[in-house]
């Protein structure tokens, strides 16, 4: 017999296919419909997006040859993974990046401090408002998000939006994002790299 | 014909009698509050606006100069008595709805005395009579209530009167979210199918779409949605009840949402327990069994209504027997 958990999970997923927010897409696992693959691409204008990339195409055809510069938009494609508990949607699920990261809020082995994935969850959330949150923390960093402003309404975008450099939950992101900005960039396009060859 | 004129027709219309009873809000007397508000007078006046015969200067010049942000004459009289009109109505509402519904979903003895003296007098048709009536009540004030906020505003450049009804919402007096219509418009469906009664002009569903919904048609053809469905469980809502902040929610959605047990009931839900949609602590002791709008599902989605009734019940076994299980396990001691 399907259970409340089963039955909303499966609600979350028609609504997800019914209406796809932009940038995130999650399906369960084969015959586990408490576990499921999300993937989250980059937002655009941020170090995430991975810019354009130059690609040359050499064509030869008919003795002439002319190369062509293209330019290509690639997003960084971003893998997790949420594993629902029969508590769900009463208790969050437990997400994790499968994908190498590097950021203020996401921990060494992919966890992801995110106050409503702990502290402000509620069973109103839904899987897309879940991978949509985590997309928005990739969004302009704002190392001193004002504490609470306009709870519930307000703080809860822009402290996705934000990484909280104050509390890390990778110090050497945190470093680099609120002192050399230069370099966090770096390193996070490096990250969206590797994640166009990771499986 | 502008809405003075209809609501002054209203109050001295056919109902006359049955408003006497009851409070209104004051349009005739608080428009003429705003009118003769000096403090604005004088500051337009003293806008240097006639100097420039730019309409947009004008315009600008005078929005400059003439944002008295709160008015001291105005403001003394005017929210006060309006937050006192609002829960008085709301008050009068509540308690004649509340009234109606009991008589119309009664069970038991009582029930059975009612139906029997159903027999000798026609009192069906006059609560369906005091049901429209209430909806116009409600409808009438809440629209007054809205356009006098909206003078209000327009008349000081301010955002008062927007601030005023947020202030409505969070002391749960704001007319067109109570609970209680809602369970009235079920009333009224659920009388209209079951005694043919007269054709609904107020209220109208649509159950089998994404976002199943109670129409409400308000005067100058307005239309008011109410969502059915739970936002825990995401279908339409079963054995609903309204929480005190005027969130929908199935019994059992809203029990394991406040962490207690579906037969102990909401009640049991402590102090601090939060609305799940708006976070409002303290909304689950007098949450409102919404009995008619149940009985109104009931009827039009049979098969549904069934499915969720086995899977409650299997539920509150589940967790009944965990309770007692544990409760005797802690008697014995181990």
């Amino acid at each position: 017999m399907l259970t409340p958990a089963k039955k909303r999970l499966m609600r979350d997923f028609k609504r997800l296919h019914h209406d796809p927010p932009a940038g995130i897409s999650g399906a369960p696992y084969d015959n586990n419909i408490m576990l499921w693959h999300g993937v989250i691409f980059g937002p655009d204008d941020t170090p995430w997006d991975g810019g354009e990339q130059i690609l040359a195409l050499i064509f030869s055809a008919m003795m002439l040859t002319c190369c062509i510069r293209c330019y290509f938009k690639f997003s960084g494609t971003f893998k997790l993974t949420l594993q629902f508990t029969e508590d769900y949607p009463n208790k969050p699920p437990i997400v994790r990046f499968i994908s190498r990261m590097f950021h203020p809020n996401i921990y060494a082995d992919g966890s992801i401090c995110l106050d409503i994935l702990q502290n402000q969850w509620s069973p109103i959330y839904d899987i897309a408002a879940i991978l949509t949150s985590i997309q928005l923390l990739f969004c302009d960093p704002n190392p001193n998000p004002s504490p609470n402003a306009g709870f519930p309404f307000f703080s809860f975008q822009s402290m996705l939006s934000d990484p909280n450099a104050n509390s890390p939950a990778n110090s050497e992101a945190a470093l680099l994002f609120s002192e050399n900005k230069r370099e966090y960039n770096r390193r996070v396009r490096e990250i969206v790299e590797q994640s166009w060859t990771e499986d | 014909m502008k809405f003075g004129e209809t609501f002054m027709e209203y109050l001295h219309g056919e109902q006359e009698g049955f408003l006497d009873k009851c409070s209104h809000v004051e349009y005739k007397r608080l428009k003429k509050v705003l009118k003769s508000c000096r403090v604005c007078r004088e500051s337009r006046d003293s806008c240097p606006s006639n100097e420039h015969d730019d309409d947009n200067g004008n315009a600008q010049l005078h929005h400059e100069f003439c944002q008295c942000e709160a008015c001291p004459l105005c403001d003394q009289m005017f929210f006060s008595e309006l937050m006192k009109e609002a829960s008085e109505i709301a008050g009068f509402f509540t308690s004649r709805v509340r009234h109606i519904l009991h008589l119309h979903i009664s069970t038991g003895m009582q029930g059975y005395l009612l139906r029997f003296r159903h027999c000798f007098t026609n009192d069906q048709q006059a609560m369906v009579q005091e049901g429209r009536m209430l909806i116009e009540y409600v409808t009438m004030n809440a629209i007054a209530m809205r356009k006098i906020l909206k003078k209000y505003d327009k008349v000081h450049s301010s955002v008062n009167g927007r601030k005023f009804k947020s202030k409505m919402q969070s002391e749960r007096i704001e007319l067109l979210q109570s609970p209680w219509l809602i369970e009235l418009g079920a009333f009224y469906m659920n009388f209209n199918e079951r005694d043919g009664g007269e054709s609904n002009k107020f209220f109208s569903y649509d159950l089998h779409s994404t976002q199943p919904v109670m129409t409400m048609m308000l005067p100058d053809s307005v239309k008011l949605e109410y969502n059915l469905s739970c936002a825990i469980c995401l279908e339409l809502v079963f054995n609903p009840y309204a929480l005190c902040c005027g969130h929908l929610f199935c019994k059992s959605c809203a029990c394991s949402a406040a962490s207690v047990m579906i037969f102990q009931g909401l009640k049991a839900a402590s102090p601090e327990s939060k609305c799940p949609v708006c976070r409002a602590a303290g909304v689950y002791g007098d949450a409102v069994h919404m009995l008619e709008l149940d009985l109104f599902l009931k009827k039009r989605c049979k098969e549904y209504w069934k499915e969720r009734l086995v899977a409650e019940r299997a539920e509150m076994v589940k967790q009944s027997k965990e309770y007692w299980d544990l409760q005797t396990k802690f008697m014995i001691g181990y």
